[in-house]
């Protein structure tokens, strides 16, 4: 009878990737790997489709590269809070 | 008159949020697929259209558009209706609640199951029906009321406190109808739908808090 360990959702790790390039600005690979609890392959797979989707945009600065959120990705990023508001209200999470 | 108008307003009032609720949560199903928010979705959805019936019954008897006792019947047929759809959408409610919140999915169905067989009986007693129909949906809403308990107290967020007490005045409103009716009081009945109301608001003010409306 007690909580579910559940998996995060997609929208979750979305989520958690794009706080982590909003809390940092200029992000990093790695930094956001850390940041977001994700391993290289799973997070080059996420970060392709918020790239796709364009939440996000690749920076080339030299030989480093680096994340920037678009401003359709602080959109999303309200709407996912607003609607992590919503469920927190029933208990439920993302 | 004055009683009726207030009623309807209450009634449709509360049906507005009610729908507000409902398409809030069929919004965001759509977008992360989650089923108790289907559950929450179709329950407040069959809550808002009983509310919105009574409303508008009310206010066609409080602009004379219908006659006491000519379209008794009508009313008559109405009130269980909508204490059929307040039943279901409660019951709903309480599955999905409990679905994901605490209990394993089978655990709810035998308690309600026999709930229902039990107050079969009151069913056929035609006088019994409304008194019948509040002790089940108080047995509901005691039911959410518990389930949002155990939710405020393991997050203690402001959003699962509002719940619960828009759930807990739904549940004190439903105690009021059936005290209005053994009483035969219209000025409990008032009273209840006021605190029902209330509840409403209350959940007006988590859709507002949670950056849904305004």
């Amino acid at each position: 009878m007690g909580e579910r360990k559940r998996n995060r959702s997609r929208v979750k790790i979305y989520l958690d990737i794009l706080e982590s390039i909003e809390k940092e600005e200029n992000a990093r690979l790695t930094k956001i790997m850390y940041s977001a609890n994700l391993p290289y392959d799973r997070l080059v797979k996420y970060i392709d489709e918020l790239k796709t989707r364009g939440f996000i945009e690749e920076v080339k600065d030299n030989d480093s590269r680096f994340f920037v959120l678009t401003e359709k990705g602080k959109v999303f990023i309200k709407e996912i809070r607003k609607i992590e508001s919503f469920l927190k209200g029933f208990g439920l999470s993302l | 008159m004055v009683y009726l108008n207030l009623n309807a307003i209450l009634d449709v009032v509360s049906a507005i949020i009610g729908f507000s609720v409902s398409y809030v949560s069929f919004k965001y199903n759509r977008l992360i697929q989650e089923t108790v928010l289907n559950y929450i979705s179709m329950g407040f959805a069959l809550l808002g259209i009983g509310l919105l019936m009574q409303g508008v019954l009310m206010l066609l008897f409080a602009f004379n558009l219908f006659k006491f006792p000519d379209d008794y019947r009508l009313s008559y047929t109405s009130s269980v209706f909508y204490l059929v759809l307040q039943l279901i959408s409660y019951a709903i409610i309480a599955i999905g609640y409990s679905k994901e919140t605490y209990w394993p999915k089978e655990s709810l169905a035998l308690p309600l199951a026999y709930v229902l067989f039990k107050k079969k009986q009151y069913f056929l007693l035609r006088t019994l029906i409304f008194d019948a129909s509040q002790l089940i949906i108080i047995f509901f809403l005691a039911f959410i009321v518990f389930l949002g308990f155990l939710v405020h107290s393991r997050d203690k967020k402001t959003f699962s406190l509002l719940v619960l007490i828009s759930f807990s005045l739904m549940l004190i409103s439903h105690i009021g109808f059936l005290f209005s009716s053994l009483a035969f009081s219209e000025y409990y009945y008032v009273i209840s739908n006021t605190v029902q109301f209330v509840g409403f608001l209350m959940l007006l003010i988590f859709l507002v808090r949670s950056g849904h409306i305004g």
